[in-house]
């Protein structure tokens, strides 16, 4: 398995340097300032990211928090915020689906789901909790590489360049991904109307 | 390219696609406020780390410095340490240490005092007191580190207990800034927001530049 570091180092700037002790007060408060904003700015995303990966909702904590522990120790790296944020939440995502898979548990998906919506939003009118949860089911349907691109594309705004670059891949299969993900989408939408 | 919700697509279509702006965590504020703190350990004890490792070399160099010093014995040395009236040579060690900028040790006020002042003493006395019990680094460290996985442990009414037992085991602790803020926060935790307040004011108005400021603020919901 690939580590985390490898993982994500295409958005930073490659090895970082070891980190001294003699390293400047004003770049160290700089990083924790910026950690802050990250978390006060990202955890949205972070959290909104994860769910449509597929974290279950007893596991979401967990994985936001080790992205923004992946954060921390890479802060000096980071270049394009939200693209670091989610290929870090990709890999703790998979990471968390693994190892529910491993515990074997039983879980009673749809009540949890049910949990989460209810949780979510009290005031949220039936109808946008129930398109909500619709949304989430057509989503966990797609295999992964066309989901992505769809959740940073139609729900996240991010351009097409920024999602090549989040993705390591080239811009045309990005094109590609998202043109297969919303044939999927048509059709499924239209299978629950 | 456009997306979807930009162009005519069927309308259930549209009605999901705009449902995914009700996707919103049930509770942010207070995972944030966790959050930061999560974070700020994990940075605390990487930097530790490495702090820890320059902190045995230097403390081995002023040990050699301290050697010849002794030998020599200036005289203005021993006059200028008197008159400092400093706690205690053992603390002036440390505050070499300490004067090394971390984000964590950013609480400890810059003590500026001649590093060679420690080196009024014989290499071997010093060593011996190193191993004698006195509060180390390590210590102090581990015990602001006790109280925040208290409070990052969501269990905040511990986190105010080691706190309190922080600043009784080190009353002129180098980590101050963050055992107050931890306080802070596990206060919020616990729903004593009045305390916690008044608590973040003062904080406030005596370190405002402090890093632990932002979190502070952001605990209390302070505006900046």
């Amino acid at each position: 398995m690939r580590s985390l570091e490898q993982v994500v180092s295409p958005l930073g700037l490659g090895q970082a340097e070891k980190s001294t002790a003699i390293m400047s007060r004003s770049v160290n408060d700089g990083a924790s300032a910026r950690l802050e904003r990250l978390i006060q700015e990202h955890y949205e995303f972070v959290w909104r990211s994860a769910r449509r990966l597929g974290v279950r909702s007893a596991d979401l904590d967990d994985v936001v928090q080790e992205v923004f522990v992946v954060a921390a120790r890479r802060v000096d790296e980071i270049t394009h915020e939200l693209g670091f944020l989610f290929r870090a939440c990709m890999h703790a995502a998979s990471h968390s689906r693994r190892s529910v898979k491993r515990r074997r548990e039983v879980v009673d998906d749809q009540r949890l789901e049910h949990e989460i919506d209810r949780r979510a939003n009290p005031e949220q009118d039936a109808e946008t909790a129930e398109a909500r949860a619709q949304l989430q089911a057509i989503l966990e349907e797609m295999p992964e590489e066309m989901r992505v691109v769809f959740v940073l594309f139609e729900l996240e705004q991010f351009t097409m360049s920024e999602i090549a670059e989040t993705l390591s891949v080239p811009a045309g299969t990005v094109a590609s991904r998202l043109r297969r993900a919303r044939e999927a989408f048509f059709a499924r939408a239209a299978d629950r109307e | 390219m456009k997306r979807l919700l930009e162009g005519s697509i069927p309308p259930r279509a549209a009605a999901l696609l705009r449902s995914a702006a009700a996707d919103v965590p049930p509770r942010a504020a207070e995972e944030k406020v966790r959050l930061a703190s999560v974070v700020s350990g994990a940075r605390a004890a990487s930097d530790a780390r490495s702090r820890l490792t320059s902190a045995k070399w230097l403390g081995a160099l002023s040990l050699v410095v301290a050697a010849s010093a002794g030998v020599v014995g200036t005289g203005y040395f021993q006059a200028r340490a008197a008159a400092t009236s400093a706690p205690s040579p053992a603390a002036q060690e440390t505050i070499d240490v300490m004067d090394l900028p971390t984000a964590t040790a950013a609480a400890a006020p810059v003590r500026v005092r001649p590093p060679a002042a420690a080196s009024a003493e014989p290499a071997a006395a010093a060593r011996a007191r190193a191993s004698s019990g006195t509060p180390s680094l390590e210590d102090e460290l581990a015990a602001v580190d006790q109280a925040r996985a208290a409070f990052v442990g969501r269990n905040p009414a511990l986190a105010l207990a080691r706190v309190d037992s922080y600043r009784r085991d080190f009353p002129a602790g180098r980590f101050m800034d963050e055992a107050n803020a931890l306080e802070i926060q596990a206060l919020v935790a616990l729903e004593r927001r009045d305390e916690a307040r008044n608590k973040a004011a003062r904080f406030l108005a005596e370190h405002p530049d402090s890093p632990y400021a932002q979190r502070v603020r952001s605990a209390v919901g302070f505006e900046k």
